[in-house]
């Protein structure tokens, strides 16, 4: 018998999509199980918190002009909420002390002096919607007498706008 | 170069197992060199600013492993079409999500190719590689070849062998 003939094979979508979308679930899912058993897993969703949750009491929240406001006059030092990555890497606004909740102690002494001090407070995070400002805001109620300002927009508001922004890990 | 002949050439296995190789090998180099970082990952997605940020971090654990398997099918030949359908698609999202963020202005880390070397900023030159890359995709959607040689699609109906 002479062999089959070797046709050209137009793709046949329907087998394909299905081959795809059978790739991209198992490689998932690899990746899921191998974070999952890694020394360090990364939380799959990041806890986040909508906007329409009531502030906590005591907070106002900071409208982006109100915040670049207060950042020109000096009014108040700001707080940067984000993990010390974001904050080096992306950038943050300048002078803003880096202050996540889960290293608040060691970080909120060596400023206390200054924190102490300051009438206000001004704390943001990456964007309306993360959870770390809110973090950060809890643990300050603790150790801050003065008034704590939420700038809800956060990073991404505040950098989507062009205001002056820094890099490194200093303020 | 007439279109029958520019047909046959690029649909020679030669050429088919070239694109898989190419593309396969580089989506496996640069899924691997992000496997063991998906936090950085994650920061990369967020800095586009499309995706939510609550699935940041999920996009950054599930897309090294995505790239490295899809490019290791293609470049073993397994599953090409599918394979390259996958990177495909995720090459089409990458430029997507470039020209979203070019034309807004952002000034931010591409995240592309040696993104822990630093100093890759996103630039309009992701647009034209993305899109000489996604050729490659095309032509083993179009042409799949195995191994080395192209695959026959499918036994031809009996009475065309006999």
């Amino acid at each position: 018998m002479p062999p089959p003939m070797l046709r050209n094979s137009r793709p046949e979508f329907g087998g394909m999509l299905l081959g795809a979308v059978a790739i991209v679930l198992a490689s998932t899912a690899l990746g899921l199980t191998v974070n999952h058993f890694s020394a360090s897993p990364l939380p799959v969703l990041v806890q986040v918190k909508g906007e329409q949750l009531p502030l906590p009491p005591g907070i106002t929240a900071l409208s982006l002009l109100d915040a670049k406001r207060m950042y020109e006059a000096n009014e108040a030092p700001f707080i940067d909420a984000r993990q010390p990555d974001w904050y080096a890497k992306d950038g943050h606004i300048p002078g803003a002390i880096n202050l996540p909740a889960d290293s608040f102690e060691k970080r909120f002494l060596a400023q206390a002096d200054r924190l102490e001090a300051a009438p206000k407070l001004v704390v943001y995070c990456e964007s309306s919607d993360c959870g770390e400002a809110l973090a950060t805001v809890e643990r300050l109620k603790e150790a801050y007498q003065g008034q704590i300002l939420l700038y809800v927009g956060g990073w991404l508001e505040w950098s989507a706008a062009k205001y002056p922004t820094r890099k490194g890990e200093s303020p | 170069m007439t279109r029958a002949r520019l047909e046959a050439w690029l649909s020679h296995p030669a050429v088919g197992a070239a694109c898989r190789l190419l593309l396969g090998g580089l989506f496996i180099y640069t899924g691997a060199t992000k496997l063991t970082h998906p936090a950085e990952v994650a920061r990369f997605v967020n800095g586009y600013r499309i995706l939510h940020p609550e699935l940041a971090n999920f996009a950054g654990i599930a897309l090294p492993w995505v790239e490295v398997v899809a490019g290791g099918l293609l470049a073993l030949g397994i599953a090409p079409q599918s394979a390259a359908l996958v990177l495909g698609g995720l090459l089409v999202t990458f430029m997507g999500a470039g020209f979203l963020a070019l034309v807004r202005g952002l000034d931010i880390a591409c995240g592309c190719f040696f993104p822990f070397l630093g100093g890759d900023r996103l630039n309009w030159m992701l647009l034209p590689r993305d899109g000489v890359l996604l050729l490659l995709a095309l032509q083993v959607m179009w042409w799949p070849s195995t191994f080395l040689r192209r695959r026959p699609a499918a036994v031809a109906p009996a009475e065309e062998r006999l």
